[in-house]
This record gives structure tokens, sequence and C-alpha cells, in this order.
């Protein structure tokens, strides 16, 4: 590393100081679950943390190709239209669907797309779509993606990837195994500042093992948030367990390898018996597990305590810690910032992550290389969640996790 | 209470009125982090560095002065870090060490005279009411029950017990028996956010306690040839992390007077040298451990404790209820809280450390004597939360079983 690098640290350094002040204060604020332009109102808690583009490095394009997506799902989140995927060079959005006639024309003309279908299923018969980005509800994600590559086209998903379902997992990666094509799942905290610059130090080695990580998903919510066919009315707080798993998993590519996880009966009606579908007692569940390198995690969902909310997380290695900065042994430091994007890309919602997961998704395409986020990842820290649900429903019960490789 | 102190009692309640509104108001737009790190409860120091409490004034109780003794000036010269020696309505009339120096110089220390040899000797002198033990943690317990033998009051540094349930048992048996004061100093009982937690809770500002998290970081040296901390007999090295779990455990316990009824605990074999098989008296091979609690609210704790990982450090905490949360704040549905300041301290007494925790632990003790109370940390709370720690490091060392945990009462 030059001298002309360490400079840039030190001052990169000063600057994410100041970001990391302004992400509190702003913290105050409600806007909705999308990143930028109007607020979806729906996700009440999840505001946008207008990032700056970590400006150092500028964005040089990999290739003058076009890649054709087909953008399905603007549901409560109006998602599918979140990421920025109609502003990318590299991409030409070639159609759009939503189940619902209005969403669909409003996804169209957000996306600047002429050309909608009414499902996915008749979307990925279009043979002109390379790609698919998918924002549907959660339990048709896994079902949608395998439809996605069994008509040969790379996807983009959002999270999590499978609902409540290991043979769900299983079907998921043998699909991707035989398409032999991209699969990517949006987990947002893995392009969070803080997070990323944990991954980049710690594959330089700067943490050595991991011993302790803990990352949390609060987000209190009184009545619930509407969804299709009402799948989260009521669900197991750690079937949806990526945001939070993402400041283990996320920054050391590792897993879970077994849990014990305990949940508290909540008093919110959609908990009651007989008031969901999961049978599900528990808004706010603490799951433990044990790591892959033999370290430990406390992951933690939490929908019904008023008050603070979080997506956030910390690590604590053998070499350093990451709260909110690296203090540790290591005094050099590789470079922290996130990769440049696009002109024209905003970095969006959920700390600046939205265009940065398009962004990758897209690159890992043109580069035929596997993106960030990728199948394998994206089961451990999903499927982890699932087993620790379970491990809640028999009183915090050890369980043992499956692992996954591509 | 007099007309002035009743106007600035009034005056206060207005305060924290407009204050609840306040947070009442955040908590509507509420407090959203993503990515920010570190939140504000988590700010090293940030809970170290009390502040007097102003508004309220200290009243003399009493004028009668306790007659106490200072037992221990070892490696965190502990005997003298209370402000005993500074309180109106104390006398401190002997001291002991068994190093002849640190005797000395724990003499000079608290103004007094008298010095013993030992804890065993001091423990006769009829002229002392109370003993504030500071010795090694691994003596805790003898010298407690030793002192109660002799009809005094006990103060102790923690933890109340070391790595032993009989211990437990023996110490409550001979606190019921004496009918004298036993309080554990626990330093985090008086953090400012802590004892604002306390009190939120009595008055109903969170209904049960959903998850509580509390950590005791505490990185090692990065110099590797800088000297470990001292100890007596050498009790501190290697020694299980949960062993020492108070700092932690008083983030739950300290909180709502609970308790802890079972446990799994991990562990992760450390690099140092000391945790190598052979090398340390305790078998263990943990310098960090995680434990997941229930509590008998049926919620959930996290009690974290490492010794191994450097950078990061903190005697720190956070709760989530059914009504609200406390992450350096309160942020929840109650509008009105209660008077969520710590107790004025009498002129002359500094608050001190750990969080302007020590003159304060120190004064509600000879409170309680005068008052003939029981302390805020009492024989159950502090058995409450080491014992619960004990079995969180056995649970580790049979790689996370499932334990239950003794339950103590008065």
């Amino acid at each position: 590393m030059n001298i002309e690098h360490i400079k840039q640290l030190s001052s990169r350094r000063k600057f994410i100081k100041l970001t990391s002040l302004g992400a509190a204060a702003i913290g105050l604020q409600q806007v909705g679950c999308k990143g930028g332009g109007k607020p979806a109102p729906a996700i009440e808690g999840l505001e946008n943390v207008p990032e700056k583009q970590d400006a150092i490095k500028p964005w040089v394009p990999v290739s003058d190709r076009k890649i054709r997506v087909g953008l399905i799902g603007y549901g409560v989140c109006k998602f599918s239209a979140a990421f920025g995927f109609q502003d990318h060079p590299n991409v030409e959005v070639a159609a759009v669907s939503d189940l619902f006639p209005d969403r669909c024309a409003e996804l169209a003309k957000v996306a600047r797309c002429k050309k909608t279908y009414p499902s996915l299923e008749e979307l990925v018969k279009d043979d002109s779509i390379e790609a698919v980005m998918i924002s549907t509800d959660a339990p048709g994600h896994a079902r949608h993606a395998i439809e996605a590559l069994k008509h040969g086209k790379h996807v983009a998903i959002n999270v999590p990837a499978v609902f409540g379902s290991l043979e769900e997992a299983d079907r998921l990666l043998e699909a991707v195994k035989k398409s032999g094509l991209k699969y990517m799942m949006f987990e947002t905290s893995c392009f969070h500042d803080d997070l990323y610059a944990m991954r980049q130090i710690y594959n330089a080695g700067g943490f050595g093992k991991l011993v302790y990580s803990e990352g949390e998903y609060w987000h209190y919510s009184e009545k619930g948030i509407d969804s299709y066919k009402g799948w989260r009315h009521g669900m197991p707080p750690q079937w949806y367990p990526t945001h939070s798993n993402a400041y283990y998993i996320g920054v050391t590519d590792g897993s879970f390898t077994e849990v014990s996880c305990l949940g508290m009966p909540s008093q919110m009606e959609r908990y009651q018996k007989g008031q969901n579908r999961y049978n599900n007692p528990f808004a706010t569940e603490i799951a433990l597990f044990r790591t892959n390198e033999g370290g430990m995690a406390r992951m933690s969902r939490s929908s019904d305590t008023p008050g603070f909310g979080g997506e956030i997380g910390r690590i604590r290695g053998q070499k350093g810690t990451y709260y909110g900065k690296y203090e540790g042994l290591e005094k050099v430091l590789p470079d922290l910032n996130r990769p440049p994007l696009p002109p024209g890309i905003e970095a969006g919602g959920h700390g600046g992550s939205h265009g940065r997961l398009m962004d990758e998704f897209v690159t890992a395409i043109l580069q035929d290389r596997k993106p960030l986020i990728d199948v394998a990842v994206s089961l451990n820290m999903t499927v982890s969640g699932i087993v620790a649900h379970d491990s809640a429903m028999r009183g915090g019960e050890w369980m043992k996790i499956p692992q996954y490789k591509l | 209470m007099k007309k002035k102190a009743l106007n600035q009692s009034s005056d206060r309640r207005k305060f924290i009125k407009l204050a609840g509104s306040g947070v009442a108001a955040m908590a509507i737009a509420q407090h959203f982090a993503i990515a920010s790190g570190a939140h504000p409860s988590m700010k090293e120091g940030e809970n170290r560095t009390g502040v007097q409490d102003a508004s309220k004034v200290w009243v003399p109780v009493s004028d009668r002065k306790i007659r106490v003794g200072i037992v221990g000036y070892g490696a965190s010269r502990f005997g003298a870090a209370f402000g005993f020696q500074n309180h109106p309505n104390v006398e401190v009339v002997a001291v002991s060490d068994l190093f002849p120096d640190r005797c000395a110089a724990l003499a000079k220390a608290c103004r007094c005279n008298k010095t013993y040899p030992s804890l065993e000797e001091l423990v006769k002198d009829d002229n002392i009411e109370a003993v504030f033990c500071a010795t090694d943690a691994a003596s805790h317990a003898q010298h407690a029950i030793e002192v109660l033998k002799h009809g005094k009051h006990v103060a102790v540094a923690v933890p109340a017990v070391f790595g032993s349930i009989e211990e437990a048992d023996r110490l409550l048996e001979a606190v019921k028996t004496s009918g004298l004061k036993y309080m554990m100093f626990e330093t985090s009982c008086f953090h400012e956010d802590l004892y604002a937690m306390h009190q939120i809770y009595k008055s109903g500002g969170f209904g049960k306690l959903v998850y509580s998290e509390g950590e005791y970081y505490h990185p090692p040296n990065p110099d590797i040839n800088a000297p470990k901390i001292g100890s007596y007999k050498g009790w501190r090295d290697g020694v299980p992390p949960q062993w020492y779990p108070t700092h932690s455990n008083a983030y739950y316990v300290g909180v709502t007077n609970g308790s802890f009824t079972e446990v799994t605990c991990l562990g992760m074999k450390s690099l140092r040298e000391i945790y190598q098989p052979g090398n340390n008296r305790y078998k263990n091979p943990f310098a960090s451990e995680i434990a997941l609690f229930r509590t008998n609210e049926g919620g959930m704790a996290r009690m974290a404790i490492s010794w191994d990982t450097p950078g990061f450090g903190a005697e720190a905490g956070r709760i989530r209820g059914q009504k609200g949360s406390y992450y350096g704040k309160y942020e929840g549905l109650e509008k009105v809280l209660p008077d969520i300041n710590r107790p004025p301290l009498p002129p002359g007494v500094e608050e001190g450390g750990h969080g302007g925790s020590h003159g304060r632990l120190m004064h509600e003790f000879i409170t309680s004597i005068i008052q003939d109370r029981k302390p805020l940390v009492d024989i159950v709370m502090a058995l409450n939360m080491t014992v619960s720690g004990i079995v969180a490091h056995a649970s580790a060392m049979k790689d996370g079983e499932l334990m239950k945990i003794p339950q103590y009462k008065f």
C-alpha cells in the first residue's frame, strides 16, 4: 500500500465518521421501504439512509453490452423498481409483470418499459429476456426462482431465498446447479457501509477467526404490514433472518452449523392461538448459533418491542473488533470503500445497498463470475433461520443446520 | 420534606414530563438504525463517566457513624476506591491486607491508624459494625461468611461466590442466620442507564422484558509483553469468563430483581497461552463465553463476556420490553417517566469509577444499615447474578447443553 493510499484511507476514515453520525440522526426520520424517490408508506421504520457515493473510485464500465432484464413484482414495497435496473447503462428493462393490472401498469411506467405480462409464468417464456428481478411474495420466492432458471434466465431475488422449507432449499440449489446461471439474493445488509468494510478486513486477515458476531433486525410493527395473501401475518421471526444473519455469513461467506433459539409468546393479537397460519406464537426470537469457524453468533428478530429499531450488527475477532469502526491489532487496512456506481444509479435504500446489489448482479453476468451473494450464501443465511424457529418451538433444543455448497 | 425541597421535586416532575413527551415524539418517528454501527449505548466509556445527577440534594438520615473495617488493597486497590473514608456516616476504624506494605498504604489512604494482619483478625474486633471485603474473588464467600459469623454487616466486591454452588448455599444460609446486611458491590447497578431502566421497569414502562443484553468486553492489552492483571495467588489466570458474570448479568437481574432460570452457553477455544490445556487451574479453554438465558418472566437474555478479542471494550447493556426499549435512552409507549436520577451523594463523596457507581454503592450500603432496610443488591440478587454465570460456564464446557439454574429467595 503506498503512501497516497494510506492518506486516502485516513481521510476516508474521517468521512466515515461523519456519515455514520449523519445516519444516526437520519434514523430518527421515517421513510418507506423503498430507496430514493417517493416513500412507500407501508413499511414503517425502514428509513432510506441517503448514502453518499463512496467517491474515491470512479466507475469503469466492463462492457457495453445491455442485458435484457424482466422485473416482476410491485407490491407493498414496490421493490422490483427500487434497485435501479431501469437506470443502469448495461441494462435494458425488456418487460415487467405484476399479478395486479394496476400495479403492473405503474411498474411499467416507473421502469420506462412498454411490455407487460400478467404473471411471472408468462414473462419467463419471453426468449428475449436474459435475467429477471423477482420481487414477489416471500412464499413464492423459491418456486419463482426455479421457474425463471428453468427458462434459462439469470435470477436476482429479494429475501428470503426460501420460505420456511428445507425441501425448497434443496430444490433451489439443484435448479441453480443444473442451470449454470447466476442466482443472487438481494440481502441489503451485505452492502451496508459497515458490513462491506468488515468483509474486506476479514478477507485481509484483520480479524483472524470471528469469535462472536451479532446481528439484529428490530422492527416494531403494531398492526403488521400488508402482504400478498397475508404471508406476513404472524410470520415466524426467524423465517426472515437474512438482515441479521448477514452480519456473520455476509462477512465470512461461512455458515452456522448448530442453533439454540428462544422465543417469548407475544401479547399481540396476530400471534395468539389460531390467529396465524403458521401456528407461531413468537414475535421475538433470539438465536445462538455455532459458526463453522467454531465461534458464536447471536442473531435477533423482534416485531413486538417498541422503541429502538435497526438492521445492524457488530463483530469480534481474534485480532480485532468492528463496532462502527475497526479497532484491533492490524495497522494497515485494505480499501474499505464500496464499489462505485455507474452515473445515474442511486445508492438507494437500506443503507445505500439497493443500487450496489443491482450493479453487482449485472456485473456478475457481464463478467461471468459468481455474484457476491450466490445461492450457497443465500441458503446458509436463510435456512439457519428456519432451523432456529424450529428450535424456538422446542424450547431452545439444539439443532443441526444443513450446510450448502455450490 | 421541606417546602423548598417539595418545590424542587415538583419542578423536577415537570421536567420529566417534558422530557417524556420528547421521548414519545421520537418513538413515533421510530429511532431506526441501518449500518450506523454501534448504537448510542455502545459508545466506549459512555456509561463509565457518570455525571453527578444534580437535581436532588443529599439529606442525612442520621448522625450516626457506622464503624467500618476495610479489607483488601490488591491489584485494583478496591478497599479505598468506594469512599467509605469520606462518608459523613462512617468511621473507618481498622483496615487489613495480608501484605504489610499494602496494609500500610490502605491505612494511609483511609486515614486510619489501626491495622490487622488478616481479615480473620480484623473481624474479631468488637468495635467494628460493618466490613467491606475487597479481597480475592476466590475467597469472597468464605470471607463474607466469616464476617457475618462475627456479627458484622458485610459489603463485598464481585462476584458473590467463585465457581461454587455449594458456597452460594452456605452464604445464603449465613446471611439468613445472621439477620445482618449483605450487599454485593456490582457496579453496573449504579450505571446511569441501568439505574434509569430499573426505575422505569418498576413503574411499568417496559411491561415484561422480552430481551435483555449485557456484556463485559475487556480486550487484552495489544502489547503482548504488557504485564497481565495481577491477582492474589493468580486467581485471575485463566478464570472462566462466566465466573465473573455480574457486570453483564446486571442488565437483566439488576433491572428487574428477577432471575435466570435456564441457560445454554457457548465458548470458543482461545488462542492465548493461559487457556491452553494444562496452563490454568480451572481446566478452562475459553476466554469468550456467550450465554443465552431464559428469564423468570419468560423472556430471553444474551449475556456476553470476552477477554481475548482486541478492540472495543465495554461494560454495557440494553433492554427491550413489551412497552418500550432502552438503548442509551427510553423509547416506547409510556409518556410519563418516573424520576430516573440516581440518588444524591453526601458532600465529599465522589461518585467514582465504573460509571459513577463506586460512591453510590458504598452510600447505599451505609444507608441500608442506618435505615435497617434491604440493600439494593442484596444476597438474593447477588446470587441470582453470580450463580447463573457459574452454570453458564458449566453449559459451555458441555458444548451448550441446556441447564437449569438454582433460584435464590430470601
